[in-house]
């Protein structure tokens, strides 16, 4: 038996018809259900909070998991193999502030930059070599250059409606994210070949040439 | 004080470190046997020792009175490499040292852990890779693990399909540090971007595939490249040694294996258990290592994670049997001649009843814990 850990949330409708396309799923899988696994045919599916699904694969609780880029760049020491690219849950980091932010390089004083992901962040704000304070929300980040909580913010634009709608202007492009199927460490090479039939499904289902990894 | 411990070490109370105790001093007789002598080193040394070997980061680093960097051992191969090329640099070659102790990490859940281990020192080619391997299998049973395997890969095949391409430093570092972090959609990127092109451009994105000894033969085919070539060649006279160990069931071509590449030359592998996320042993051949203490020696070695190994062992702190012998109704009086071989040799037999099913014996051997069951066919020994 297989564990595939799923994030609810953005990527869970996604994630569900990839896994039927790839006749990996068969049965009825609902995020808001209460039965938080589901065991069909060689897989059990384990639903879990996006942010969970690099631990449960890590510890080896799930031997493949579907979750964000951008989660992973979060949590960066996990150790999991990426296997796929799964092309869907499209999103950018992108460093965002008032318009008359802009040329934020170039201004003196400390920066404060407000954002639910200080690891990308200091790593950003490092490469630059500009020392800034962070500070970490766990919601409503576009709101803090209007409540003068920072100057600026990181923060997950899909379209970059809700930066419009708050009168913010994306500065930079950090990074760009889909998901990834995701596997421990040891399973995919001590189950090397489950994960392999797996994965193989699963690229032909993306259109992509079975080549068998 | 309030009594708590930091982050990453733990305590082990009564029956934890009497199994660890056993576990250990099993694999320093089982090393003994295999002509290894056990070496003891400092838990901290000067910084400089470990430089070659880690990112100095990754260094838990104090001062002495003197204003020296000193730094905990964050892995045993440097000080054993220091030991082998200076003090012991006398001792006739090949030298064989095991060891077991403490080693120490900065960050992490783990900030200290038991490693017992050995290094094969200035002996180079298959028959060292293959010995080395083959006790890395032993110590896994030693510790009563039943159930685990080890991937086998090889830096000198990436090297030489490298040099085919004519891939330049940074590209190669891009590759290695992508496998090192197992993320194969970047890898692909990276592969699509520099769209090398020919038989070894083929393989190097078809790197995660799985491969057995089959593929090895294919794969030797279409190299034009000597490195990649001799790697290839030197993996497959290995697998054929491991046969002889007995240990080639437990052993699995992973030509994507490249661990934490920074002193790694040739043969590297990792073991894994069924459960646990971590590899349970990891090691590989080293010929620059001892060159930063002043001998050119090639060298290969492994370091096994006792606290892991010992957890996941059956039967406790070893295998609560070395040897399930299964006879066939005719091969009755073969199995009882080489049970009292065994046995004199100071192993632990019992002799299964005749004719079992595979699946009973299977059974009977995991109930037993025993290290290995072996089927006594006609004029087959299992010594």
């Amino acid at each position: 038996m297989l564990s595939v850990a799923l994030s609810k949330g953005k990527m869970f409708d996604d994630s569900v018809q990839l896994l039927r396309r790839a006749g990996l799923l068969h049965r009825e899988l609902v995020a808001e259900s209460r039965q938080l696994a589901v065991e069909d045919g060689p897989f059990r599916f384990i639903l879990a909070r996006a942010r969970d699904v690099p631990t449960y694969v890590e510890y080896g609780a799930a031997q493949l998991g579907m979750v964000g880029k951008d989660v992973l760049l979060e949590s960066p020491d996990s150790g999991v193999a990426e296997l796929l690219d799964l092309g869907f849950g499209y999103c950018r980091f992108v460093l965002a502030g008032p318009p008359q932010a802009r040329g934020w390089e170039a201004r003196s004083g400390k920066l404060r930059v407000a954002t639910k992901f200080p690891r990308m962040t200091e790593e950003f704000l490092a490469r630059r070599g500009k020392s800034a304070q962070i500070i970490v929300l766990h919601g409503s980040v576009e709101l803090a250059p209007a409540l003068g909580l920072a100057d600026l913010i990181v923060d997950l634009v899909s379209t970059g409606r809700t930066l419009r709608e708050n009168g913010l202007v994306e500065l930079e492009s950090l990074a760009e994210a889909t998901a990834r199927l995701v596997a421990n460490p040891v399973s995919f090479r001590l189950r090397a070949r489950e994960v392999a039939t797996a994965v193989a499904a699963l690229r032909t289902a993306l259109g992509r040439e079975g080549d068998g990894r | 004080m309030n009594g708590l411990l930091p982050e990453g070490v733990r305590d082990f109370l009564f029956a934890d470190t009497e199994r660890r105790r056993s576990a250990e001093e099993r694999l320093g007789y089982l090393f003994r046997r295999w002509g290894y002598r056990r070496v003891q080193v400092p838990s901290f040394e000067y910084l400089d020792t470990f430089r070659a070997a880690a990112e100095e980061e990754e260094l838990i680093k104090f001062i002495d009175d003197r204003g020296r960097i000193l730094a905990l051992r964050p892995d045993m191969t440097p000080p054993l490499g220091r030991l082998a090329a200076g003090e012991l640099a006398g001792e006739p070659r090949p030298l064989r040292l095991g060891y077991a102790g403490q080693v120490f990490r900065f960050h992490g859940p783990r900030r200290e852990l038991r490693q017992v281990g050995v290094e094969l020192v200035d002996y180079r080619g298959p028959a060292a890779d293959a010995e080395v391997l083959a006790l890395a299998v032993e110590s896994l049973r030693e510790v009563g693990c039943l159930d685990f395997r080890l991937g086998v890969g090889h830096l000198g095949f990436l090297a030489g399909i490298f040099a085919e391409l004519s891939l330049a430093q940074p590209a190669r570092r891009q590759i290695l540090e992508r496998l090192s972090r197992r993320d194969f959609v970047a890898l692909e990127g990276l592969v699509a971007e520099l769209a090398p092109g020919g038989h070894a451009g083929e393989l190097l994105r078809e790197l995660s595939v799985r491969q057995d000894r089959e593929a090895l033969r294919r794969l030797e085919g279409g190299l034009t490249q000597p490195a990649a070539r001799q790697a290839l060649e030197e993996l497959q006279a290995t697998f054929d040694l491991l046969e002889a160990y007995g240990a080639a069931e437990h052993c699995h071509l992973d030509l994507s294996l490249v661990r934490d590449f920074s002193y790694y030359t040739g043969l590297v592998f990792e073991g894994y258990l069924p459960g646990l996320g971590r590899p349970v042993l990891g090691g590989g051949r080293y010929d620059g290592l001892l060159a930063a203490f002043g001998q050119d020696w090639p060298a290969v070695g492994f370091a096994l994670d006792l606290e892991e190994a010992v957890a996941a062992g059956e039967g406790g702190g070893g295998p609560a049997l070395d040897y399930l012998l299964l006879p066939e109704s005719q091969t009755v009086r073969e199995a009882i001649v080489q049970a009292g071989e065994l046995r004199r040799q100071g192993w632990s037999v019992e002799v299964a009843p005749a004719g079992l099913e595979p699946e009973a014996a299977d059974r009977l051997a995991r109930a037993r814990g025993a290290a290995r069951a072996v089927r006594v066919h006609d004029g087959v020994s299992p010594c």
